[in-house]
């Protein structure tokens, strides 16, 4: 999912690493090019795990800005999507440890669950439930399931961009599976039934 | 059951693939133009090859008034003689305070902030101008944002004004060029309503004095 698909691989890796070699040198124009070839993606992932249109830009910007500044750093180990996916992922995890702290955004489970009582006449939103269980799971959990459930990296790709193992990413992704059936569960059951 | 209650989890799964945080479409060319300025600001530089005009001279001006407040503040800490002076140990402890790290990195932090405050109420945001305002402002929020979690915002004012500071960089990070001088002229009015330059320049004073 990382990696781009196109007819011929080898070659656009090939073109890739010349862009890269451009833009470290500081050609704007093989910067941009690297740019526009990634930013979609980028941007799909900080907003999905920031949840906000504003901070997202912020973070993609960052990332970006970090990207560019540390290229020369960049040693091709990786493919450059999975580098740059890491940088985005570091940058919105850590931006989003300090964003908590000022705001009430993170729905607490408990929040999300109590207005049921209040509210028995409508009918129960399951895709706001699962939202609000799915923003209570623990990072690492979260983190992985919005990749690999949502977003569709495989768990390869989710190991190389969190500089985890393959298997924890698999454990993150079934243990935050397992939460979410437990705090879904008596809804669940209710869906069934209906 | 299990099985019948693990397709529910994975229909509403599938069906949060397009619903859950759905992202908007991302405002590409200016997220590049932020990215551009910042990390190719020095070339941006030397090829616009821009005046020593007015932002340098508010810079400049913006500057020496902090310089001032700087060594109005250490006066008016130094122990005076034949004065109520200080035991010993008192003086040690505030002559290892003034030098912290803490201390100057927020005293770079808040003269970098009032420097390109003073510098947006003097000139225009068009090109490569506003380039410079938004690579400032974001450099300067990393800084800020780094001194929010740090010791330098244990006491109360100092975080409230970092947090203000922090709110002001980010609007001014995100300066479009596009929206004309009416966005540069919402930010200046709010750096005003705020009274973030006064505020920055005792928080400059008693910062050197020691009050932090």
């Amino acid at each position: 999912m990382l990696n781009a698909q196109p007819t011929n691989e080898l070659a656009a890796v090939r073109d890739e690493r010349a862009l890269i070699a451009e833009a470290a040198k500081g050609d704007r124009a093989a910067a941009r090019e690297l740019y526009d070839a990634h930013v979609e993606r980028v941007h799909r992932l900080t907003y999905r795990i920031s949840g906000d249109p504003d901070l997202a830009e912020d973070l993609t910007q960052d990332v970006f800005v970090q990207v560019f500044r540390r290229l020369d750093q960049f040693r091709g180990e990786s493919s450059f999507s999975t580098w740059v996916h890491r940088v985005a992922l570091t940058v919105s995890l850590n931006a989003m440890r300090k964003v908590k702290r000022f705001r009430q955004r993170e729905t607490s489970l408990e929040d999300a669950f109590h207005h049921e009582s209040e509210s028995s006449t409508m009918e129960p939103d399951m895709r706001d439930r699962l939202k609000a269980a799915i923003d209570a799971l623990p990072e690492g959990c979260r983190v992985a399931l919005v990749m690999h459930t949502i977003e569709g990296y495989s768990h390869a790709e989710i190991g190389a961009a969190l500089g985890i193992a393959e298997g924890t990413s698999k454990a993150r992704v079934f243990d935050a599976r397992a939460r979410l059936r437990k705090m879904l569960e008596p809804h669940l059951k209710d869906r069934e039934q209906t | 059951m299990k099985d019948q209650k693990l397709d529910t989890l994975d229909k509403l799964l599938d069906d949060a693939r397009t619903t859950y945080r759905v992202p908007p479409q991302p405002a590409v060319d200016a997220i590049w133009q932020a990215v551009e300025a910042e990390v190719f600001e020095p070339r941006i530089r030397r090829d616009t090859g821009l005046r020593p005009g007015s932002w340098r001279v508010a810079a400049m001006l913006a500057a020496a008034s902090l310089v001032i407040g700087v060594f109005a503040g250490r006066w008016s800490a130094a122990p005076r003689l034949g004065g109520n002076t200080p035991a010993p140990g008192a003086t040690a402890i505030a002559a290892t305070h003034v030098n912290t790290p803490n201390q100057r990195a927020t005293e770079e932090v808040l003269g970098g902030a009032a420097m390109l405050f003073a510098a947006m109420r003097t000139t225009d945001a068009r090109g490569a101008v506003a380039g410079q305002y938004t690579a400032q402002a974001t450099r300067l929020l990393t800084s800020t944002r780094m001194l929010i979690d740090s010791p330098a915002a244990t006491d109360p004012r100092m975080q409230n004004l970092l947090l203000d500071l922090e709110l002001t960089l980010a609007q001014i990070a995100r300066l479009q060029t596009s929206r004309g001088d009416s966005e540069l002229t919402l930010i200046n009015n709010a750096v005003v309503e705020r009274d973030m330059v006064p505020r920055i320049r005792s928080a400059v004073v008693d910062l050197s004095a020691g009050a932090y």
